[in-house]
C-alpha cells in the first residue's frame, strides 16, 4: 500500500511537470510574466510530490530508490529538476525552462511506464558506497543532460545573434552567458562523474577484488569522462568557446545516454539492472 | 572576449620555439592538440571493445591499447614538466609591474581619477583589497606605483594536481599488473586450504601457495522475510602454521585482508547433504551424499554423485535413493530449485527390501524434505540434517592499490580546486595627475566576471573617485 502511495506521488509529480513544461513553452512564445511564474510554481509543486514519492519509496523499501530503471528514472528526473531550478534561480532566466522542463516531463512519463515493483536488494549491492556512487553518477548524468539542452539554446541564440532574429534575442540569455553556464554545468557534471567513477572503483575493489574490470558500464563512463575532459581542455587552453564547445557538449551527452541506458539495454554488463 | 594574457602566455611561449625544435618529440607531446587527439582516440578505441559485432571485446588488454595509454601518460608528464616553471612563477614570483597596455588588455579594466596622492591611494587600495582576502604586492617605479593583488592562487595547481594524480593512478595500475595477482580458491565447511588458482584470462592456472592457510568453520546464507538472500557469510580463520593469526566473518562487500592478500566472498557450492537416520531400535547413522554441481547453458544443476545408498542398520537395511536435489532458492537460474523457500530440499525414495525387491512399486516416495526436517518410514526416522557448503573465494593482491587510492583522493581535490576555487588577479597602476592621481585597474578571473565588478566599484568608492572611461 505504501509502495502504491509512492507510485501515485510520482504520477502526480509527472502531471505537475507536464503542465509546467507546457507553461514554460507558452511562456517562451508569449513572454507573459504570469505564465512564467505559474510554470515555476507547477515545477515546484511537482518537486514536492517528487520528494514525497522518493521519501515514501525509500521508507517502504528500506533503501534509496536506485535499484531498477523505474527507480533510477525517479532519481534521475529529480536531479534534473534540482539542477534546472538552481540555474533558473541563479540566472533569473525562465525561457530555458521551455527546453529543459519538457525533457524532465518526458523522462518522468517514461519512468511511469516502467515496472514499479520493489526488487529485493542482492547482497552485492548492500554497501555503504551505494549512495555516494549512485547519487554522484545521477547528478553527473543530469548535469550533462541539462548542459546538452543549454547547448541547443546556445546554438539557437548564436544563430539569432548572427541573423538578428528578434524573437530569440528577446527571450534567451546572450550566447556568451549561455556559453558560460554550459561550462559551469559541464564542470559540475565532470566533478560528479569523477566521484562516481572513483567510488565505483573502490566498491568494485571491495566487492570483486578488482577496481576496474572493463565492464561496459565502466568503459562507457570512462569514454564519457574522456569526451568531457576534451571539452574542458579545448575550452581552457585552446580557447574554444561557443559553437564548437556546444557541439562537444552534445556529443558528450550521447555518450552519457549510452552509459546511462545503452549499457542496460544493449550490452551484457554487471550493471544491467532492469 | 579578451584573452587573459597571463594564462595564454605559456601556450604562446611553447608555440614560438625555433623551427629546429618545433617538431621534436618533446614539442609534440607538450601540445594541447596532441593531448586532445589522444583523449579522443582513446575514447574511440574504447568504444570498439563494447560493440560485440566488432569482435574486439578484449581490446583493453592489447599492446596497442596499453601503448595509447602510455602515450597519454607521456603527454601528461611532458605537459606537467613544461608548465611547472610558469606555474611556480605565477604563484611565488609574479611580475608586479607590467606595461599599462597589458593592464588595459586584461579581461576587465577600468580607469579612474582620485583626489588622493599616490601614497594615499596606494594605502587605501591595499587595505581594501587585503580586507577582501587578496594578497597584495607592490613596486614603485619612479613616480608610478604598481600593485599586484591575487586571491585563490592554489587554483593554478588544481589542473597540476589532477594531471599528477592520473600519472599516479597509471603508476599504481602498472605496479598492480606487475606484482599483484588474482585468483580463486574453494574451502569446504570444516576444511582448510593453503593454495589458490591464479586466473589466466577466463581460465585458471596451476595451484599456487597463498603463504598462509585459511579455514572455513561455517558458511551461511541469510534471508529476508520474503526468503530473498541478504548475505552470504563465510566464517574464516587464517593460520600461520598451526597458529591462528586472524579471523573474520566475511560477506560480499566485507572482505578479509591478511598480509596484503584479500579474500572476498564470490560464490558458494553445495558439496554434500548429511542424512541422520534413526532405526526403529534406536541405532543412529549419519549418511553423506556427495553433490555434483554443473553449469549448463540454462543454469546450474545439482545431482548426487552416488544417488543410491544401502544403509544396513542392525538386522534391517534401509536403501535411500536421492532423486532430486533442490538448492537454496537464491533467485538465480537454478534448474532444479523447488518452489519451497529456504531450502535445500530433496525428493527421494526409500525401500527396506532392496535389492531383492526393486520394482517401481517396491519404493516409497518421500515428498520434498527440506533441510533440518524429518520424515518417518516403517519406524525409521530420516532427517535431512545438514547441507555442507564450500565457499568460493576471490583471492586478490594488489600492491599498487594504496597508490591508486592516493591518486583518487588527489584527483578529487585537484578537480575541486580547478573548478571551485577561482583564481583572481588584479593589477593596478597609480600615476600622479593634476588633481591627485589617476588609477588604471585590470582584472582577470577566469569564467566569473561578476565579482570583479564589485571589487572595482568598492575601490572607486574608497578612492573617492570617478571612472573616466569604462569598458
Amino acid at each position: 500500500m505504501t509502495i502504491e502511495l509512492g507510485v501515485n506521488a510520482f504520477r502526480v509529480a509527472f502531471a505537475a511537470y507536464a503542465i509546467s513544461a507546457l507553461l514554460y513553452v507558452i511562456f517562451l512564445r508569449r513572454k507573459s510574466g504570469l505564465t512564467g511564474q505559474r510554470a515555476t510554481l507547477f515545477l515546484i509543486v511537482g518537486l514536492f510530490a517528487h520528494v514525497a514519492a522518493i521519501t515514501i519509496r525509500t521508507i517502504a523499501a528500506g533503501r534509496p530508490p536506485f535499484m531498477n530503471v523505474y527507480e533510477f528514472i525517479m532519481s534521475f528526473t529529480f536531479a534534473l529538476t534540482i539542477i534546472y531550478l538552481v540555474i533558473e534561480f541563479n540566472m533569473g532566466a525562465k525561457s530555458l525552462g521551455a527546453f529543459i522542463v519538457p525533457l524532465i516531463a518526458i523522462f518522468a512519463l517514461a519512468g511511469n511506464f516502467m515496472s514499479s515493483e520493489v526488487n529485493p536488494t542482492m547482497p552485492a549491492l548492500r554497501s555503504m558506497l551505494r549512495v555516494p556512487h549512485i547519487s554522484s553518477a545521477l547528478l553527473a548524468y543530469a548535469a550533462f543532460g541539462v548542459a546538452s539542452m543549454l547547448a541547443i539554446t546556445y546554438l539557437i541564440q548564436a544563430r539569432a545573434e548572427r541573423t538578428n532574429s528578434v524573437f530569440w534575442l528577446n527571450r534567451l540569455p546572450s550566447a556568451k552567458t549561455l556559453d558560460r553556464i554550459i561550462y559551469r554545468t559541464v564542470a559540475f557534471g565532470f566533478f560528479m562523474l569523477t566521484i562516481g567513477i572513483i567510488t565505483g572503483s573502490i566498491w568494485a575493489q571491495v566487492a570483486w577484488g578488482k577496481y576496474w574490470t572493463w565492464d561496459p558500464k565502466e568503459v562507457w563512463s570512462a569514454i564519457t569522462w574522456l569526451i568531457y575532459a576534451a571539452f574542458l581542455h579545448t575550452r581552457v587552453t585552446m580557447g574554444w568557446r561557443g559553437r564548437k564547445s556546444a557541439i562537444l557538449a552534445l556529443v558528450g551527452f550521447i555518450a552519457t545516454l549510452m552509459t546511462l541506458f545503452g549499457v542496460t539495454y544493449l550490452m551484457r554488463s554487471m550493471h544491467s539492472y532492469r | 572576449m579578451k584573452k587573459n594574457t597571463e594564462t595564454y602566455a605559456e601556450e604562446s611561449s611553447s608555440g614560438n620555439g625555433d623551427s629546429r625544435s618545433r617538431y621534436s618529440l618533446w614539442q609534440i607531446f607538450s601540445s594541447m592538440k596532441t593531448a586532445i587527439a589522444l583523449l579522443l582516440v582513446l575514447a574511440a578505441a574504447s568504444i570498439l571493445g563494447t560493440v560485440p559485432a566488432v569482435g574486439l571485446e578484449d581490446v583493453y588488454h592489447t599492446k596497442w591499447y596499453a601503448f595509447l595509454i602510455a602515450l597519454i601518460g607521456i603527454n601528461l608528464a611532458v605537459c606537467s614538466v613544461n608548465r611547472f616553471g610558469v606555474s611556480w612563477r605565477r604563484t611565488f614570483m609574479p611580475k608586479i609591474s607590467v606595461p599599462i597596455k597589458s593592464i588595459a588588455g586584461m579581461e576587465e579594466s577600468r580607469k579612474l581619477t582620485s583626489p588622493y596622492s599616490i601614497q594615499e591611494a596606494g594605502e587605501q587600495i591595499k587595505s581594501t583589497l587585503r580586507a577582501r582576502r587578496y594578497c597584495v604586492l607592490e613596486q614603485l617605479d619612479g613616480n608610478a606605483l604598481s600593485l599586484y593583488a591575487t586571491k585563490g592562487r592554489v587554483h593554478i595547481w588544481g589542473p597540476y594536481l589532477t594531471h599528477l594524480s592520473l600519472l599516479l593512478i597509471f603508476f599504481g595500475a602498472v605496479l598492480g599488473e606487475r606484482f599483484g595477482f588474482d585468483g580463486v580458491t574453494m574451502i569446504p565447511e570444516g576444511g582448510r586450504v593453503a593454495t589458490f588458482y591464479p586466473k589466466i584470462g577466463k581460465t585458471v592456472g596451476e595451484a599456487k601457495k597463498l603463504g598462509f592457510s585459511v579455514g572455513l568453520s561455517e558458511f551461511k546464507i541469510e534471508h529476508d522475510k520474503n526468503h530473498n538472500p541478504t548475505a552470504f557469510k563465510s566464517n574464516l580463520q587464517v593460520y600461520e602454521g598451526y597458529r591462528q593469526v586472524a579471523s573474520k566473518v566475511i560477506d560480499v562487500n566485507h572482505p578479509l585482508s591478511y598480509g596484503g592478500v584479500s579474500l572476498l566472498q564470490m560464490d558458494y557450492e553445495m558439496k554434500s547433504l548429511i542424512f541422520k537416520i534413526v532405526s526403529p531400535d534406536g541405532q543412529v547413522k549419519r549418511v553423506p551424499f556427495e553433490i555434483e554441481t554443473k553449469d549448463t547453458a540454462h543454469g546450474k544443476t545439482y545431482q548426487a554423485v552416488e544417488s543410491l545408498k544401502e544403509i544396513p542398520m542392525g538386522n534391517r537395511k534401509l536403501t535411500v535413493y536421492v532423486h532430486t536435489i533442490a538448492p537454496d532458492y537464491i533467485g538465480g537460474k537454478q534448474i532444479n530449485a523447488s518452489f519451497m523457500p529456504v531450502n535445500p530440499a530433496v525428493l527421494m525414495m526409500v525401500n527396506d527390501r532392496y535389492p531383492e525387491h526393486k520394482e517401481m512399486n517396491d519404493w516409497t516416495p518421500i515428498n520434498w524434505l527440506p533441510v533440518t526436517k524429518s520424515t518417518t518410514y516403517k519406524g525409521f526416522k530420516i532427517t535431512l540434517e545438514k547441507a555442507v557448503n564450500s565457499s568460493i573465494l576471490e583471492v586478490s593482491s594488489n600492491p599498487g592499490l594504496p597508490i591508486i587510492y592516493e591518486g583518487f583522493a588527489m584527483i578529487v581535490l585537484g578537480i575541486f580546486i580547478s573548478f571551485y576555487i577561482p583564481h583572481r588577479t588584479m593589477r593596478i597602476r597609480i600615476m600622479p595627475s593634476e588633481k591627485g592621481s589617476s588609477v588604471i585597474m585590470g582584472a582577470t578571473n577566469l569564467e566569473d566576471a561578476s565579482t570583479t565588478g564589485g571589487d572595482f566599484d568598492r575601490l572607486r568608492d574608497v578612492l573617492n573617485g570617478a571612472y573616466t572611461h569604462d569598458n
